[in-house]
Protein backbone atom coordinates (compact mmCIF):
# COMPACT_ATOMS: atom_id res chain seq x y z
CA UNK A 1 0.00 0.00 0.00
CA UNK A 2 2.68 2.72 0.97
CA UNK A 3 4.34 1.89 -2.16
CA UNK A 4 1.20 3.14 -4.28
CA UNK A 5 1.28 6.36 -2.09
CA UNK A 6 4.75 7.15 -3.02
CA UNK A 7 4.42 6.59 -6.49
CA UNK A 8 1.41 8.69 -6.24
CA UNK A 9 3.07 11.63 -4.85
CA UNK A 10 6.08 11.28 -7.88
CA UNK A 11 3.23 11.79 -10.52
CA UNK A 12 1.84 15.15 -8.84
CA UNK A 13 2.05 16.80 -11.91
CA UNK A 14 0.30 14.44 -14.13
CA UNK A 15 -2.02 13.96 -11.29
CA UNK A 16 -2.80 17.65 -11.65
CA UNK A 17 -3.38 17.58 -15.51
CA UNK A 18 -5.23 14.49 -15.15
CA UNK A 19 -7.67 16.32 -12.75
CA UNK A 20 -8.18 18.77 -15.16
CA UNK A 21 -8.93 16.51 -18.20
CA UNK A 22 -11.53 14.67 -15.50
CA UNK A 23 -13.58 18.10 -14.63
CA UNK A 24 -13.87 19.03 -18.11
CA UNK A 25 -15.10 15.27 -18.91
CA UNK A 26 -17.57 16.10 -16.42
CA UNK A 27 -18.73 19.02 -17.23
CA UNK A 28 -19.16 18.12 -20.83
CA UNK A 29 -21.16 14.94 -19.80
CA UNK A 30 -23.50 17.42 -17.75
CA UNK A 31 -23.78 19.37 -20.77
CA UNK A 32 -24.42 17.01 -23.24
CA UNK A 33 -27.47 15.49 -21.37
CA UNK A 34 -28.74 19.13 -20.09
CA UNK A 35 -28.50 19.86 -24.40
CA UNK A 36 -30.27 16.42 -25.29
CA UNK A 37 -32.83 17.23 -22.54
CA UNK A 38 -33.29 20.79 -24.09
CA UNK A 39 -37.08 22.19 -23.03
CA UNK A 40 -38.58 18.11 -22.74
CA UNK A 41 -40.10 17.47 -19.53
CA UNK A 42 -38.95 14.29 -19.55
CA UNK A 43 -37.94 11.19 -21.33
CA UNK A 44 -38.98 7.88 -20.98
CA UNK A 45 -39.94 8.62 -17.42
CA UNK A 46 -36.99 10.89 -16.16
CA UNK A 47 -36.36 14.32 -15.45
CA UNK A 48 -33.39 16.61 -16.95
CA UNK A 49 -32.49 16.90 -13.14
CA UNK A 50 -32.58 13.09 -12.50
CA UNK A 51 -30.86 12.01 -15.28
CA UNK A 52 -28.18 14.66 -14.20
CA UNK A 53 -28.17 12.97 -11.04
CA UNK A 54 -27.32 9.87 -12.99
CA UNK A 55 -24.24 10.70 -14.69
CA UNK A 56 -23.08 12.42 -11.35
CA UNK A 57 -23.75 8.68 -10.18
CA UNK A 58 -21.96 6.99 -12.71
CA UNK A 59 -18.75 9.56 -12.75
CA UNK A 60 -18.56 8.76 -9.13
CA UNK A 61 -18.60 4.95 -9.68
CA UNK A 62 -15.97 5.64 -12.52
CA UNK A 63 -13.50 7.16 -9.67
CA UNK A 64 -14.23 3.92 -7.70
CA UNK A 65 -13.53 1.87 -10.70
CA UNK A 66 -10.43 3.70 -11.55
CA UNK A 67 -9.50 3.08 -8.17
CA UNK A 68 -10.00 -0.68 -7.43
CA UNK A 69 -10.98 -2.63 -10.53
CA UNK A 70 -8.71 -0.93 -13.02
CA UNK A 71 -5.01 -0.93 -12.11
CA UNK A 72 -5.50 -4.55 -11.37
CA UNK A 73 -6.81 -5.52 -14.55
CA UNK A 74 -3.98 -2.79 -16.58
CA UNK A 75 -1.97 -5.13 -14.77
CA UNK A 76 -3.18 -8.81 -15.65
CA UNK A 77 -3.64 -7.69 -19.06
CA UNK A 78 -0.10 -7.05 -19.62
CA UNK A 79 1.08 -10.32 -17.50
CA UNK A 80 -1.11 -12.66 -20.06
CA UNK A 81 0.43 -10.80 -22.71
CA UNK A 82 3.95 -10.84 -21.84
CA UNK A 83 3.79 -14.55 -21.42
CA UNK A 84 4.37 -13.71 -17.34
CA UNK A 85 1.07 -15.32 -15.84
CA UNK A 86 3.19 -18.21 -14.71
CA UNK A 87 5.32 -16.52 -12.25
CA UNK A 88 1.86 -15.62 -10.53
CA UNK A 89 0.46 -18.87 -11.19
CA UNK A 90 2.93 -20.35 -8.38
CA UNK A 91 2.41 -18.18 -5.99
CA UNK A 92 0.93 -19.70 -2.89
CA UNK A 93 -1.83 -16.83 -2.37
CA UNK A 94 -5.15 -17.39 -4.65
CA UNK A 95 -4.09 -16.07 -7.81
CA UNK A 96 -7.38 -13.97 -8.37
CA UNK A 97 -7.56 -12.31 -4.86
CA UNK A 98 -3.64 -11.51 -5.22
CA UNK A 99 -4.13 -10.01 -9.23
CA UNK A 100 -6.91 -8.04 -8.12
CA UNK A 101 -5.64 -6.22 -5.18
CA UNK A 102 -1.97 -5.59 -5.90
CA UNK A 103 -2.79 -2.28 -7.58
CA UNK A 104 -5.06 0.60 -5.79
CA UNK A 105 -4.58 4.22 -7.00
CA UNK A 106 -5.52 6.49 -4.91
CA UNK A 107 -5.42 10.24 -6.96
CA UNK A 108 -8.75 9.49 -7.44
CA UNK A 109 -9.72 9.84 -3.85
CA UNK A 110 -9.54 13.72 -4.09
CA UNK A 111 -12.53 12.94 -7.13
CA UNK A 112 -14.09 10.87 -4.95
CA UNK A 113 -14.80 13.65 -2.66
CA UNK A 114 -15.87 16.06 -4.54
CA UNK A 115 -18.12 13.65 -6.22
CA UNK A 116 -19.39 12.45 -3.29
CA UNK A 117 -20.44 16.08 -2.89
CA UNK A 118 -21.99 16.81 -6.22
CA UNK A 119 -24.14 13.25 -6.07
CA UNK A 120 -25.47 14.40 -2.37
CA UNK A 121 -26.38 18.19 -3.43
CA UNK A 122 -27.89 17.00 -6.62
CA UNK A 123 -29.47 13.67 -4.82
CA UNK A 124 -31.19 16.51 -2.33
CA UNK A 125 -32.74 18.66 -5.03
CA UNK A 126 -34.25 15.64 -6.79
CA UNK A 127 -35.51 13.81 -3.83
CA UNK A 128 -36.14 16.13 -0.86
CA UNK A 129 -37.28 13.29 1.06
CA UNK A 130 -34.50 11.39 0.88
CA UNK A 131 -33.76 8.96 3.72
CA UNK A 132 -30.94 6.83 5.34
CA UNK A 133 -33.16 3.70 3.74
CA UNK A 134 -31.95 5.38 0.37
CA UNK A 135 -28.84 5.99 0.85
CA UNK A 136 -28.27 2.69 2.73
CA UNK A 137 -30.14 1.29 -0.69
CA UNK A 138 -27.62 3.14 -3.01
CA UNK A 139 -24.74 1.96 -0.87
CA UNK A 140 -25.90 -1.36 -1.45
CA UNK A 141 -26.52 -1.05 -4.99
CA UNK A 142 -23.41 1.03 -5.58
CA UNK A 143 -21.43 -2.30 -4.00
CA UNK A 144 -23.16 -4.53 -6.22
CA UNK A 145 -22.43 -2.76 -9.56
CA UNK A 146 -19.41 -3.00 -8.67
CA UNK A 147 -18.65 -6.39 -8.39
CA UNK A 148 -20.74 -7.12 -11.12
CA UNK A 149 -18.22 -4.91 -12.95
CA UNK A 150 -15.45 -6.51 -11.66
CA UNK A 151 -16.45 -9.63 -12.66
CA UNK A 152 -17.05 -8.50 -15.92
CA UNK A 153 -13.62 -6.81 -16.36
CA UNK A 154 -12.53 -10.66 -14.83
CA UNK A 155 -13.87 -12.44 -17.24
CA UNK A 156 -12.72 -10.13 -20.79
CA UNK A 157 -9.68 -9.53 -19.40
CA UNK A 158 -9.18 -13.85 -18.91
CA UNK A 159 -10.17 -13.89 -22.91
CA UNK A 160 -6.68 -12.48 -23.27
CA UNK A 161 -5.49 -15.96 -22.87
CA UNK A 162 -7.56 -17.45 -25.90
CA UNK A 163 -6.61 -14.65 -28.29
CA UNK A 164 -3.63 -13.04 -29.14
CA UNK A 165 -3.51 -8.75 -28.68
CA UNK A 166 -6.50 -7.85 -27.62
CA UNK A 167 -6.57 -3.70 -27.60
CA UNK A 168 -9.88 -2.94 -27.57
CA UNK A 169 -10.84 -3.73 -24.12
CA UNK A 170 -10.48 0.18 -22.85
CA UNK A 171 -12.84 1.07 -26.09
CA UNK A 172 -15.36 -1.20 -24.91
CA UNK A 173 -15.35 -0.40 -21.37
CA UNK A 174 -15.58 2.92 -22.67
CA UNK A 175 -18.51 2.36 -24.25
CA UNK A 176 -19.78 0.48 -21.10
CA UNK A 177 -19.58 3.51 -18.95
CA UNK A 178 -20.90 5.66 -21.38
CA UNK A 179 -23.69 3.69 -21.86
CA UNK A 180 -24.76 3.32 -17.76
CA UNK A 181 -25.07 6.97 -17.59
CA UNK A 182 -28.33 7.31 -19.35
CA UNK A 183 -31.50 5.73 -18.20
CA UNK A 184 -31.68 1.98 -18.86
CA UNK A 185 -35.68 2.70 -19.51
CA UNK A 186 -35.08 3.94 -22.80
CA UNK A 187 -34.24 0.49 -24.13
CA UNK A 188 -36.66 -1.94 -24.87
CA UNK A 189 -36.52 -5.47 -26.11
CA UNK A 190 -33.51 -6.87 -27.42
CA UNK A 191 -31.61 -3.91 -26.92
CA UNK A 192 -32.09 -3.54 -23.39
CA UNK A 193 -31.30 -7.05 -22.76
CA UNK A 194 -28.15 -6.36 -24.55
CA UNK A 195 -26.92 -2.97 -23.41
CA UNK A 196 -28.74 -3.24 -19.84
CA UNK A 197 -27.93 -6.63 -18.84
CA UNK A 198 -25.63 -8.81 -21.26
CA UNK A 199 -22.78 -5.39 -21.09
CA UNK A 200 -24.11 -5.06 -17.03
CA UNK A 201 -24.52 -1.20 -17.17
CA UNK A 202 -27.90 -0.89 -15.13
CA UNK A 203 -26.18 -2.14 -12.35
CA UNK A 204 -23.41 0.53 -12.40
CA UNK A 205 -25.68 3.60 -12.16
CA UNK A 206 -29.19 3.12 -12.79
CA UNK A 207 -30.43 1.03 -9.98
CA UNK A 208 -28.13 3.58 -7.62
CA UNK A 209 -29.56 6.12 -8.84
CA UNK A 210 -33.12 4.64 -8.63
CA UNK A 211 -31.88 3.76 -4.64
CA UNK A 212 -31.50 7.54 -4.28
CA UNK A 213 -34.24 8.64 -6.00
CA UNK A 214 -36.42 6.06 -3.46
CA UNK A 215 -37.57 4.04 -6.75
CA UNK A 216 -36.37 0.75 -5.54
CA UNK A 217 -38.31 -2.45 -6.45
CA UNK A 218 -37.54 -6.00 -5.06
CA UNK A 219 -37.07 -7.07 -8.18
CA UNK A 220 -33.74 -5.04 -8.29
CA UNK A 221 -32.76 -6.77 -5.73
CA UNK A 222 -33.37 -9.93 -6.83
CA UNK A 223 -31.57 -9.36 -10.28
CA UNK A 224 -28.91 -7.81 -8.71
CA UNK A 225 -28.47 -10.96 -6.14
CA UNK A 226 -28.33 -13.32 -9.36
CA UNK A 227 -25.80 -11.23 -11.26
CA UNK A 228 -23.77 -11.30 -8.80
CA UNK A 229 -23.60 -14.61 -8.25
CA UNK A 230 -23.77 -15.67 -11.85
CA UNK A 231 -20.99 -13.50 -12.69
CA UNK A 232 -19.20 -14.59 -9.83
CA UNK A 233 -19.23 -18.12 -10.68
CA UNK A 234 -18.47 -17.51 -14.72
CA UNK A 235 -15.90 -15.52 -14.72
CA UNK A 236 -14.25 -18.05 -12.39
CA UNK A 237 -14.94 -21.16 -14.37
CA UNK A 238 -14.05 -19.27 -17.13
CA UNK A 239 -10.47 -18.02 -15.35
CA UNK A 240 -9.85 -22.20 -13.82
CA UNK A 241 -10.78 -23.40 -17.38
CA UNK A 242 -8.38 -20.95 -19.52
CA UNK A 243 -5.86 -21.70 -16.97
CA UNK A 244 -5.82 -25.24 -17.05
CA UNK A 245 -5.74 -25.10 -20.99
CA UNK A 246 -3.03 -22.03 -20.30
CA UNK A 247 -0.59 -24.17 -17.81
CA UNK A 248 -1.23 -27.53 -20.65
CA UNK A 249 -0.25 -25.07 -23.41
CA UNK A 250 3.11 -24.08 -21.83
CA UNK A 251 4.02 -27.31 -20.01
CA UNK B 1 3.99 1.79 -54.00
CA UNK B 2 4.94 -1.66 -54.35
CA UNK B 3 5.77 -1.28 -50.41
CA UNK B 4 2.85 0.30 -49.29
CA UNK B 5 0.76 -2.84 -50.93
CA UNK B 6 2.84 -5.28 -48.78
CA UNK B 7 2.19 -3.25 -46.08
CA UNK B 8 -1.42 -3.31 -46.38
CA UNK B 9 -1.48 -6.74 -47.18
CA UNK B 10 0.24 -7.68 -44.25
CA UNK B 11 -2.07 -5.07 -42.10
CA UNK B 12 -5.22 -7.44 -43.92
CA UNK B 13 -2.84 -10.56 -42.56
CA UNK B 14 -2.91 -9.51 -38.53
CA UNK B 15 -6.22 -8.21 -38.72
CA UNK B 16 -7.38 -11.82 -38.91
CA UNK B 17 -5.18 -12.60 -36.59
CA UNK B 18 -6.69 -10.55 -34.04
CA UNK B 19 -9.90 -12.06 -33.81
CA UNK B 20 -10.86 -11.73 -30.47
CA UNK B 21 -10.25 -8.37 -30.57
CA UNK B 22 -12.28 -7.22 -33.66
CA UNK B 23 -14.74 -8.51 -31.55
CA UNK B 24 -14.76 -6.33 -28.59
CA UNK B 25 -13.81 -3.31 -30.93
CA UNK B 26 -16.80 -4.41 -32.79
CA UNK B 27 -18.82 -3.82 -29.88
CA UNK B 28 -17.18 -0.72 -28.37
CA UNK B 29 -17.66 0.72 -31.84
CA UNK B 30 -21.44 0.22 -32.49
CA UNK B 31 -22.77 0.83 -28.78
CA UNK B 32 -21.75 4.76 -28.69
CA UNK B 33 -23.35 5.81 -31.80
CA UNK B 34 -26.98 3.32 -31.17
CA UNK B 35 -27.01 4.22 -27.72
CA UNK B 36 -27.39 7.90 -28.49
CA UNK B 37 -29.42 7.57 -31.41
CA UNK B 38 -32.05 5.83 -28.56
CA UNK B 39 -31.95 8.78 -26.37
CA UNK B 40 -32.84 11.00 -29.41
CA UNK B 41 -35.34 9.06 -30.52
CA UNK B 42 -36.33 9.01 -26.99
CA UNK B 43 -36.67 12.65 -26.67
CA UNK B 44 -38.48 13.00 -29.78
CA UNK B 45 -41.14 10.17 -28.56
CA UNK B 46 -41.72 12.56 -25.67
CA UNK B 47 -42.84 15.19 -27.51
CA UNK B 48 -39.20 17.33 -27.30
CA UNK B 49 -38.28 19.68 -29.88
CA UNK B 50 -34.82 18.52 -31.86
CA UNK B 51 -32.91 20.10 -34.00
CA UNK B 52 -32.68 17.19 -36.18
CA UNK B 53 -35.97 15.21 -37.33
CA UNK B 54 -36.53 11.48 -36.68
CA UNK B 55 -35.17 10.72 -40.07
CA UNK B 56 -32.27 12.81 -40.13
CA UNK B 57 -31.06 11.04 -36.80
CA UNK B 58 -31.18 7.75 -38.23
CA UNK B 59 -29.59 8.62 -41.08
CA UNK B 60 -26.84 10.88 -39.32
CA UNK B 61 -25.65 7.99 -36.56
CA UNK B 62 -25.87 5.39 -39.28
CA UNK B 63 -23.80 7.15 -41.58
CA UNK B 64 -21.27 7.94 -38.77
CA UNK B 65 -20.38 4.42 -37.77
CA UNK B 66 -19.24 4.30 -41.80
CA UNK B 67 -17.68 7.58 -42.05
CA UNK B 68 -15.87 7.59 -38.86
CA UNK B 69 -14.32 4.02 -39.13
CA UNK B 70 -12.73 5.41 -42.47
CA UNK B 71 -11.05 8.19 -40.98
CA UNK B 72 -9.92 7.12 -37.72
CA UNK B 73 -6.07 6.66 -37.40
CA UNK B 74 -5.31 4.75 -34.33
CA UNK B 75 -1.14 4.77 -34.80
CA UNK B 76 0.17 7.71 -32.29
CA UNK B 77 0.71 6.06 -29.20
CA UNK B 78 2.53 3.26 -31.50
CA UNK B 79 4.71 5.88 -33.27
CA UNK B 80 5.59 7.85 -29.34
CA UNK B 81 6.84 4.23 -28.89
CA UNK B 82 8.88 3.35 -31.80
CA UNK B 83 10.81 6.65 -31.17
CA UNK B 84 11.13 6.27 -27.45
CA UNK B 85 12.39 2.77 -27.87
CA UNK B 86 14.95 3.81 -31.15
CA UNK B 87 12.71 1.48 -33.52
CA UNK B 88 12.65 4.65 -35.87
CA UNK B 89 16.56 4.37 -36.66
CA UNK B 90 16.23 2.19 -39.44
CA UNK B 91 13.94 4.75 -41.24
CA UNK B 92 16.23 7.69 -40.18
CA UNK B 93 17.59 7.98 -43.93
CA UNK B 94 14.35 7.30 -45.72
CA UNK B 95 11.34 8.70 -43.87
CA UNK B 96 8.58 7.82 -46.07
CA UNK B 97 8.66 3.60 -45.86
CA UNK B 98 7.82 4.47 -42.12
CA UNK B 99 5.04 6.78 -43.22
CA UNK B 100 3.95 4.27 -46.14
CA UNK B 101 4.07 1.62 -43.02
CA UNK B 102 1.54 3.62 -41.17
CA UNK B 103 -0.56 4.26 -44.18
CA UNK B 104 -0.44 0.67 -44.75
CA UNK B 105 -1.36 -0.62 -41.48
CA UNK B 106 -4.33 2.52 -41.23
CA UNK B 107 -5.65 1.10 -44.45
CA UNK B 108 -4.91 -2.93 -43.98
CA UNK B 109 -7.05 -2.52 -41.03
CA UNK B 110 -10.00 -1.21 -41.83
CA UNK B 111 -10.57 -3.88 -44.71
CA UNK B 112 -12.09 -6.61 -42.58
CA UNK B 113 -13.69 -3.99 -40.28
CA UNK B 114 -15.50 -2.74 -43.66
CA UNK B 115 -17.04 -6.21 -44.57
CA UNK B 116 -17.90 -6.24 -40.81
CA UNK B 117 -19.27 -3.26 -40.60
CA UNK B 118 -21.81 -3.67 -43.83
CA UNK B 119 -23.86 -6.07 -41.89
CA UNK B 120 -23.87 -4.14 -38.98
CA UNK B 121 -25.34 -1.24 -41.28
CA UNK B 122 -27.69 -3.34 -42.94
CA UNK B 123 -29.17 -4.47 -39.30
CA UNK B 124 -29.74 -1.12 -37.89
CA UNK B 125 -30.48 0.16 -41.03
CA UNK B 126 -33.80 -2.01 -41.04
CA UNK B 127 -34.33 -1.89 -37.05
CA UNK B 128 -34.37 2.19 -37.50
CA UNK B 129 -36.19 2.10 -40.73
CA UNK B 130 -33.46 4.00 -41.98
CA UNK B 131 -34.11 6.42 -45.42
CA UNK B 132 -31.47 7.20 -47.89
CA UNK B 133 -31.75 11.05 -48.56
CA UNK B 134 -31.80 12.07 -51.94
CA UNK B 135 -28.62 13.40 -53.49
CA UNK B 136 -27.17 14.56 -56.43
CA UNK B 137 -24.25 13.34 -58.60
CA UNK B 138 -22.61 16.78 -57.62
CA UNK B 139 -23.13 16.11 -53.80
CA UNK B 140 -22.01 12.32 -54.24
CA UNK B 141 -19.06 13.02 -55.50
CA UNK B 142 -18.13 16.19 -53.34
CA UNK B 143 -19.06 13.89 -50.19
CA UNK B 144 -16.67 10.83 -51.49
CA UNK B 145 -13.80 14.02 -51.68
CA UNK B 146 -14.33 15.33 -48.33
CA UNK B 147 -14.43 11.93 -46.94
CA UNK B 148 -10.96 11.10 -48.43
CA UNK B 149 -9.55 14.43 -47.33
CA UNK B 150 -11.15 13.82 -43.83
CA UNK B 151 -9.57 10.51 -43.50
CA UNK B 152 -5.88 12.26 -44.66
CA UNK B 153 -6.21 15.09 -41.86
CA UNK B 154 -7.11 12.52 -39.25
CA UNK B 155 -3.95 10.71 -40.13
CA UNK B 156 -1.86 13.43 -39.93
CA UNK B 157 -3.08 14.95 -37.02
CA UNK B 158 -2.58 11.17 -35.78
CA UNK B 159 1.16 11.29 -37.22
CA UNK B 160 1.90 14.69 -35.17
CA UNK B 161 0.58 13.98 -31.86
CA UNK B 162 2.66 10.55 -32.76
CA UNK B 163 6.24 12.43 -33.78
CA UNK B 164 5.73 14.64 -30.37
CA UNK B 165 7.27 12.18 -28.97
CA UNK B 166 10.82 13.61 -30.25
CA UNK B 167 10.45 16.44 -27.86
CA UNK B 168 7.99 14.66 -24.93
CA UNK B 169 8.60 11.33 -23.53
CA UNK B 170 5.16 11.05 -22.93
CA UNK B 171 2.71 12.06 -25.59
CA UNK B 172 -0.39 10.40 -23.73
CA UNK B 173 -1.47 13.96 -22.20
CA UNK B 174 -1.12 15.54 -25.57
CA UNK B 175 -3.48 12.55 -27.44
CA UNK B 176 -6.16 12.36 -24.64
CA UNK B 177 -6.29 16.51 -24.72
CA UNK B 178 -6.57 16.22 -28.56
CA UNK B 179 -9.20 12.97 -28.19
CA UNK B 180 -11.27 15.10 -26.13
CA UNK B 181 -11.51 17.85 -28.69
CA UNK B 182 -12.29 15.97 -31.12
CA UNK B 183 -15.05 13.88 -28.93
CA UNK B 184 -16.88 17.59 -28.52
CA UNK B 185 -16.08 19.36 -31.58
CA UNK B 186 -16.17 16.41 -34.43
CA UNK B 187 -20.29 15.96 -33.68
CA UNK B 188 -18.79 12.08 -32.87
CA UNK B 189 -21.23 11.88 -29.74
CA UNK B 190 -24.10 15.06 -30.85
CA UNK B 191 -24.42 16.52 -34.03
CA UNK B 192 -23.27 19.94 -34.51
CA UNK B 193 -26.13 21.04 -35.27
CA UNK B 194 -27.94 20.56 -31.42
CA UNK B 195 -24.82 22.23 -30.33
CA UNK B 196 -25.57 26.08 -29.27
CA UNK B 197 -24.70 28.71 -32.21
CA UNK B 198 -21.66 30.10 -30.59
CA UNK B 199 -20.29 26.27 -30.08
CA UNK B 200 -20.90 25.39 -33.88
CA UNK B 201 -19.33 29.01 -34.40
CA UNK B 202 -16.17 27.74 -32.74
CA UNK B 203 -16.63 23.99 -34.52
CA UNK B 204 -16.25 25.49 -37.57
CA UNK B 205 -12.88 26.67 -36.81
CA UNK B 206 -11.78 24.17 -35.38
CA UNK B 207 -10.07 21.21 -37.88
CA UNK B 208 -11.90 18.80 -36.11
CA UNK B 209 -15.25 19.24 -37.92
CA UNK B 210 -14.07 18.52 -40.93
CA UNK B 211 -12.78 15.26 -40.15
CA UNK B 212 -15.98 13.84 -39.47
CA UNK B 213 -18.86 16.08 -39.01
CA UNK B 214 -18.55 17.75 -42.32
CA UNK B 215 -18.72 14.50 -44.81
CA UNK B 216 -21.81 13.42 -43.12
CA UNK B 217 -23.30 16.75 -43.50
CA UNK B 218 -22.72 16.58 -46.99
CA UNK B 219 -24.45 13.06 -47.12
CA UNK B 220 -27.22 14.32 -45.04
CA UNK B 221 -28.25 16.67 -47.95
CA UNK B 222 -28.92 20.00 -46.26
CA UNK B 223 -26.30 21.95 -47.18
CA UNK B 224 -26.14 24.18 -50.18
CA UNK B 225 -23.49 24.71 -52.85
CA UNK B 226 -22.13 27.45 -51.12
CA UNK B 227 -21.95 26.06 -48.25
CA UNK B 228 -20.61 22.62 -49.66
CA UNK B 229 -17.48 25.00 -51.03
CA UNK B 230 -16.58 26.78 -48.21
CA UNK B 231 -16.36 23.34 -46.29
CA UNK B 232 -14.52 21.64 -48.87
CA UNK B 233 -11.82 24.80 -49.38
CA UNK B 234 -11.38 24.84 -45.42
CA UNK B 235 -10.79 21.14 -45.35
CA UNK B 236 -7.87 21.50 -47.89
CA UNK B 237 -6.65 24.31 -45.66
CA UNK B 238 -6.26 22.58 -42.80
CA UNK B 239 -4.92 19.75 -44.52
CA UNK B 240 -2.22 21.79 -45.89
CA UNK B 241 -1.28 23.21 -42.22
CA UNK B 242 -1.02 19.61 -40.71
CA UNK B 243 1.13 18.71 -43.58
CA UNK B 244 3.54 21.49 -43.39
CA UNK B 245 3.20 20.76 -39.38
CA UNK B 246 4.12 17.17 -40.17
CA UNK B 247 6.64 18.01 -42.12
CA UNK B 248 8.56 20.55 -39.84
CA UNK B 249 7.82 18.44 -36.71
CA UNK B 250 9.54 15.14 -38.95
CA UNK B 251 12.89 16.68 -40.03
CA UNK B 252 13.43 18.41 -37.11
CA UNK B 253 12.69 15.77 -34.61
CA UNK B 254 14.87 13.26 -36.83
CA UNK B 255 17.90 15.80 -36.60
CA UNK B 256 16.94 15.82 -32.47
CA UNK B 257 16.73 12.17 -32.67
CA UNK B 258 19.99 11.72 -35.03
CA UNK B 259 21.81 13.98 -32.79
CA UNK B 260 21.32 11.61 -29.29
CA UNK B 261 22.17 8.61 -31.08
CA UNK B 262 25.17 10.37 -32.45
Amino acid sequence: MRNNLLTWLEFRFFFIVWMLVDVLWFIINLASVGLIFGQVQAIAGWTRDQALLLVAVRSLVASFMWMFVFPSFTEFHNLIRKGELDFVLTKPVNTRFWLSTRYFEFDQILRVIVLLYVVGRFALIVNPAISLVDVANFTLFLISGLVIFYNFCFFLTTMNIWFVGIFNLENLLDSVQMVAQYPSTIFRGALKVGLAFFLPTIFIAFYPTLALLGRTDPGMYLQASVFIVATTILSQRFWDFSIRRYSSASS
Amino acid sequence: MRKLLSYIRLAIIDSFTYRGDMFLWAIGIIVQPVVLLVVWLAVINSGGKTPLSREEFVQYYIFLLVVRLWVQAWASQFISADIRLGRISPFILKPVPYLFFQLGNNFGGKILKSFFMVLVVIVLSLVFHLRLPSLSGLEVLIFFVSWFVAGIIYFLLDIIIGIAAFWFGDTLVLDEFVDTLLTIFSGMVIPLAAFPTLFQQISAALPFRYMLSFPIEVLLGHLTLTDLGIGLAIQIIWLLIFFKIYQTMWTRGLKIYSAVGA
